[in-house]
């Protein structure tokens, strides 16, 4: 199910909020538990059974770790944990890939198994696995009751899109929480601006790189709007999923970590990484780059750590090619950063770091985005002139001028500028009067027009669905 | 703080529960009067349906068709894009002035090449040797012009045109584009209004050898309001057109036949005005197969026309030059069948389409 949806948001909502809040503590969690299978029941039939089988696993390898703590079975349990999950996500993600590429190394006629990907399974299982390793490090307690663990596996508000939630930071919230008005006030506010930022702005985006996609009168600068237009639009998206995650969340009195942090303000690639998709940046440090030995190592063990963290996160994002370039790529920049450019960088003024950062990351999600290798190619071959294209078109005119605003509107709103202002603002005892009254106000403007765009037909669902 | 907090809550818990209870105890409506269609109704449920998400992608378009104030909230969603975020198109409709356009700008060359295969396909099966001549006519869609005043993208119209006569070789083409201008539409709908293309219909008639059978005098007869078929998509409140229509005592006195029902009518059947299509005055709308036939013809010409929506309102204009004239839509019936009830011999013909059709011609049959 979206959250940007009708059913969503004027059915299943208020269901579930009116029974969370009716039934006594104890039942919460089963609340829980079973609104949110309803919820990925609704989109995905078949693979609630997958999610099931993946939350059960890792139920039983939690109660044998812990049974068997420092005996070596702990270990064997634990690979055996990862094993299972890794499995699931490699068949039902990567085997038609893999099969794609030994077809083609080896000219071999293997059939494609033509799996469709389920929906949020690299989101649960990362959640999955987060859950044992910790259970094994002894950095989280085991959950004995399976109703909890599945609670916080399958718990709809980041169940299909993330953010991926450490089950420590919900340990404690699954047994003990509090509902207060202004959790649920503050939580109902973030989901309904993160609802906005996907409705209003995210999907808007979309259309433009749709139209993009099927302009006959492209030109250079055209295809600089594109990589900036989807740039915005994968920003405003998901994180616009992120504010609703933590909204929801936020209501039913869970406390999920933030998930982006401005990154489009960065001034390096790698303070990039830290402010975009925190949580998976966090879960591969965590679980792949310090076991590997981070960075105190040699510098060529460093390289290699480097590459293959990289590696693993743009195979995270999908099953292509694009994906492991688009990782590769960013390593690149990391390795560079290192050694080269940040005492470059140092040097001169911020505003030149800025640029760097936005154009390498522009440049980053035109491969992101591309249906293979070699669309990716020309689309960056058509940002530097390299097609047989002109500088300009009609149609860039065109396109510049219809979603201008919004360009003008969306890139202040990646920055900190608003929230800034307001937080300033509110330290004035009239003004901060007039921006209380103007929340409720807000809240119920982007509710309206929301519900205009979804009775109008148009959204499109989340990018991030498909990881 | 507190307050703020309370009026939060209250104002999010309104619009969820409000339009839930709403949602849920509404009387599902049949049909939309403004989009000029049938809603989705609930979905028939069973474990098939549901473990195929037929039911679920069913119950997701009956939350959206039957949402309360759901024609409030389509001229929002227009205003809120065309006002707030200064957008050029809702819904892919450009509108200025009061003129509602489709913005279409990618030219289909497959679509032309497959319309251009059918019209062939009719000439090499009844009219290469008919005794008659052949035309074609392309009828330019609304931003053709609207794209010119307003600065709007549009499709490669002059590629289209440069396909269609090199793949019609055997036929006359007759190039009407500079004889009209965005004030012969209707603001708001798709088509040209008849009291603006009498020109258009004296030149095809000049073309087609009969010009001296026209009489050119017409009284003008009003019909109003008219809401066009953009008007509904756009979901603004935006004004309502007038049809006008041309009639005389030649025309007047003329019948229509309708091959598929059996009936006669007059050429204008003027209690479509009050149906879901009024545009369908004009020759009483989408029919396969009609014969106008004129008892005052001065001429015993015969003309057969292959046509779209856009025929309906300009053929009666030609009516005076013929004793018939066989109107054709091989949208609603097979090129094949059609001999089957038109004797091509003698005949001219016309093909008479609009860009927009050439652009999506997969309904041609």
């Amino acid at each position: 199910m979206l959250f940007s949806s009708i059913p969503f948001l004027y059915y299943f909502l208020p269901i579930v909020i009116g029974l969370y809040f009716i039934v006594p503590f104890k039942f919460k969690n089963l609340i829980l538990l079973v609104t949110s299978l309803f919820f990925y029941f609704y989109g995905e039939p078949v693979y609630v059974i997958l999610m099931l089988v993946s939350s059960f696993s890792s139920y039983v390898h939690g109660l044998l770790i812990d049974k068997y703590r420092g005996t070596k079975w702990a270990k064997v349990l634990l690979v055996s944990s990862v094993v299972t999950s890794l499995a699931m996500l490699g068949f039902f993600k990567y085997s038609d890939f893999f099969i794609e590429n030994v077809n083609s190394i080896f000219k071999t006629d293997i059939a494609l198994l033509g799996i469709a990907l389920p929906i949020g399974i690299s989101f649960y299982t990362f959640q999955t696995l987060s859950y044992t390793i910790d259970v094994y490090r002894g950095d989280a307690k085991v959950q004995r009751s399976f109703i909890r663990l599945a609670t916080y596996v399958l718990l709809f508000p980041q169940l299909i899109a993330g953010p991926i939630v450490r089950y420590t930071t919900v340990e404690e919230d699954l047994t003990e929480r509090k509902h207060t008005l202004e959790n649920f006030a503050s939580g109902a506010t973030r989901f309904v601006i993160g609802l906005g930022k996907k409705v209003l702005i995210a999907d808007v985006f979309y259309e433009f790189c749709d139209a993009f996609r099927a302009s006959d009168d492209k030109s250079v600068v055209f295809y600089w709007l594109y990589a900036l237009a989807f740039s915005l639009h994968i920003y405003f998206d998901f994180s616009g999923y992120s504010d609703m995650a933590i909204g929801l969340g936020r209501i039913f009195g869970f406390r999920f970590l933030e998930n982006f942090d401005y990154p489009y303000i960065s001034k390096s690639v790698a303070e990039f990484w830290r402010r975009w998709h925190m949580s998976l940046g966090t879960w591969f440090r965590d679980y792949v780059y310090i076991p590997l030995g981070g960075n105190r190592v040699p510098k060529l063990r460093w390289l290699f750590n480097t590459l293959v963290v990289w590696l693993l996160t743009g195979l995270w994002h999908g099953a292509a090619w694009t994906f492991v370039i688009w990782g590769l790529y960013f390593a690149l920049f990391l390795v560079l950063e290192k050694f080269v450019l940040n005492k470059f960088f140092e040097r001169i003024p911020r505003v030149f770091s800025h640029i760097y950062v936005i154009v390498a990351v522009m440049i980053s999600f035109v491969v992101f985005n591309a249906a293979d290798l070699a669309e990716a190619v020309s689309d960056i071959g058509g940002m530097f002139g390299a097609l047989d294209i002109p500088l300009w078109s009609k149609e860039t005119a065109y396109y510049l001028s219809a979603y201008g605003l919004l360009f003008a509107v969306s890139m202040i709103g990646a920055t900190p500028i608003v929230k800034n202002t307001v937080l300033k603002l509110k330290e004035t005892k009239v003004v901060g009067t007039v921006i209380n009254v103007l929340e409720p106000v807000t809240v119920a403007v982007i509710l309206l027009l929301v519900t205009a765009c979804f009775v109008n037909g148009s959204f499109s669902p989340f990018l991030y669905f498909r990881f | 703080m507190k307050v703020k907090n309370i009026a939060t809550t209250v104002v999010f818990l309104l619009f969820i529960f409000g339009f839930f209870f709403v949602c849920i105890f509404r009387t599902p409506s049949d049909y939309s009067d403004s989009e000029r269609r049938e809603l989705a109704q609930f979905p028939e449920l069973s474990l098939d349906s549901v473990i195929s998400g037929e039911a679920i992608s069913g119950f997701d378009d009956y939350t959206v068709d039957q949402f309360p104030l759901r024609d409030n909230f389509r001229g929002l969603y227009s205003w809120y894009r065309l006002n707030v975020m200064q957008l050029k198109e809702t819904n892919g409709l450009a509108v200025k002035d009061g003129y509602i356009a489709k913005v279409e700008t990618e030219l289909y060359e497959n679509s032309v090449n497959n319309a251009v295969s059918k019209f062939n396909g009719i000439y090499e099966a009844y009219l290469k040797d008919n005794g008659g001549k052949t035309y074609f006519c392309i009828v330019p869609d609304k931003n053709y012009y609207f794209s010119d005043e307003y600065g709007y993208p549009a499709m490669d119209y002059d590629r289209l045109r440069e396909m269609m006569q090199s793949g019609l070789g055997e036929m006359e083409f007759i190039d009407i584009f500079g004889e009209l201008e965005l004030a012969d539409y209707y603001k708001t709908d798709t088509h040209w209004s008849q009291d603006k293309i009498t020109d258009v219909a004296e030149l095809i008639a000049e073309k087609l050898g009969v010009a001296e059978y026209i009489s050119g005098e017409y009284a003008t007869k009003e019909l109003y309001p008219f809401y066009g078929v953009y008007h509904a998509q756009t979901a603004l409140d935006l004004p309502a057109d007038t049809i006008r229509y041309l009639t005389n005592e030649t025309l007047d006195a003329c019948t229509v036949y309708d091959y598929e029902t059996g009936k006669t009518t007059g050429i204008y059947d003027l209690e479509k005005f009050n149906s879901k299509e009024p545009y369908d005055v004009f020759l009483s709308g989408t029919k396969a197969l009609l014969r106008i036939d004129n008892p005052n013809a001065a001429s015993e010409k015969e003309l057969v026309v292959f046509r779209d929506s856009f025929g309906s309102s300009l053929i009666p204009l030609l009516a005076e030059c013929y004793s018939s004239i066989y109107i054709v839509d091989i949208r609603y019936v097979a090129s094949s069948f059609v001999g089957n009830f038109i004797d091509f011999s003698g005949k001219d013909t016309l093909f008479l389409y609009s860009t927009l059709v050439l652009n999506s011609s997969t309904s041609l049959k």
